[in-house]
């Protein structure tokens, strides 16, 4: 545990040592312009854009450092022949392989924690000295905690996406593990097109299969509640708590095999 | 060669204005000689909705507030232009007639594509339907399309 830990706090400082944060200022720029010019642009519904954006941006800025440092935890430190030293004290490879996953999370946390202030900073901005009668036609009020648990299920994906960039990086290189990482993510989110093959094909073989990978393949269109939380639809904490279950099953799954890839390889 | 004296700082900031400034100098003088072409007719490149929806995937709310805002800029622009041909014939003059047809022809897909990429974007079936129905040169006149949309808006 302590070990993992370690482990974990250094690949938050090698973040940190990397400006991986510096996204942070790109969102807060990004934000606080975006504020400022949808309003001149648009017709009322400057807080619902500006909150669609503050989601948008959050999750893509996510998936930017999930897929590209995630495909490097495992792969830099092989190529670099830092690993050697690693392995050579007392850490099981299932224990540095989790510690890096940890690592990466612990930054991407943090990352989110940030952003979420900012864009309520940013939503109280906007909404100041509204009246109440323009109030009235918005969906959800402009600081609506329900936008926490949009975050949250962002996050969730988040973990879900470093999981994988993580997996291929154990035994593929960075440029192979970014592309697959990114396939699975865009296949990820159009799944739900492939169980409901039967209304294209006729073949009862080829139904089935396209049914297996819609179960097999990460579901991830199912962390998407931006549109529902904008438009103030309520989403019901057991769809949370059944969505974040299915992220962390997937996780520890993506997490074992690779850490038995990892502890398989021979460095020489 | 590792330089860190400041004049050396102050130079290369020197330089470097100097080229941008001159990068820039070049620039409006081609567009002097080769105008760029201008872009006067609003476009619509990609009109089917289910397909804007595909390639935008998870950023479909998003891509739903780019739609939105371009229809509003575009009727305000179109109606900006009509305004501005009526007064140039002076304050009785009827708008000009070679408009009237078809004032707002990418309306109706603008305001299409941003309701199937947002079902519940309300505001925008209330106030794309207005912006249809409105007779000719207040709106598009065509109030066939403002019920399709309200239509479309109650499924």
């Amino acid at each position: 545990m302590r070990v993992t830990a370690a482990i974990a706090i250094n690949v938050f400082r090698e973040s940190v040592r990397d400006k991986v944060f510096y996204n942070l200022v790109l969102f807060a720029l990004l934000m606080t312009a975006s504020s400022y010019l949808i309003g001149q642009l648009t017709a009322g519904q400057d807080v619902k854009i500006i909150k669609d954006l503050g989601l948008a941006a959050t999750s893509m800025f996510g998936l930017f450092i999930a897929v590209f440092i995630g495909i490097g935890l495992v792969s830099k430190e092989v190529e670099r022949r830092s690993v050697y030293s690693l392995v050579a004290k007392p850490v099981s490879r299932a224990q540095l392989v989790l510690g890096k996953y940890c690592g990466l999370a612990l930054t991407l946390g943090a990352n989110m924690a940030v952003m979420a202030i900012a864009l309520y900073a940013v939503l109280a901005y906007s909404s100041w000295g509204v009246s109440a009668q323009a109030r009235a036609a918005w969906d959800a009020p402009a600081l609506d905690p329900a936008l926490l648990k949009a975050m949250a299920l962002i996050f969730g994906e988040l973990m879900l996406v470093t999981a994988i960039a993580l997996f291929f990086s154990t035994f593929s290189s960075p440029l192979l593990s970014a592309a697959l990482t990114v396939g699975l993510y865009v296949v990820g989110h159009f799944s739900a097109d492939l169980r409901n093959f039967q209304q294209v094909l006729d073949s009862p073989a080829a139904v089935a299969l396209a049914r297996g990978l819609y179960w097999v393949l990460p579901n991830l269109a199912q962390f998407d509640v931006k549109s529902d939380v904008v438009h103030g639809v309520h989403v019901p904490a057991g769809y949370l708590a059944m969505t974040g279950a299915y992220a962390a099953l997937y996780i520890a799954m993506l997490l074992s095999i690779a850490s038995l890839i990892f502890s398989r390889r021979d460095f020489k | 060669m590792t330089s860190r004296s400041p004049s050396a700082v102050v130079a290369t900031a020197a330089l470097a204005v100097v080229l941008l400034a001159a990068a820039v100098q070049v620039q409006a003088a081609r567009e002097r000689v080769y105008p760029p072409a201008e872009v006067t007719e609003e476009s619509l490149v990609l009109s089917s909705a289910s397909a804007v929806r595909r390639l935008t995937g998870a950023y479909n709310t998003l891509f739903a507030d780019v739609y939105w805002i371009r229809a509003i800029q575009y009727y305000g622009g179109t109606k900006h232009k009509i305004d501005a041909a009526v007064a140039g014939q002076g304050i009785l003059a009827e708008p000009p007639a070679s408009l009237a047809a078809d004032a707002f022809p990418v309306l109706y897909p603008l305001l299409d594509i941003t309701t199937t990429l947002d079902p519940r974007f309300n505001i925008a079936y209330r106030f794309g339907s207005v912006f249809l129905a409105e007779p000719y040169p207040r709106g598009a006149d065509r109030p066939d399309l403002a019920v399709a949309l309200l239509e479309k808006g109650l499924r």
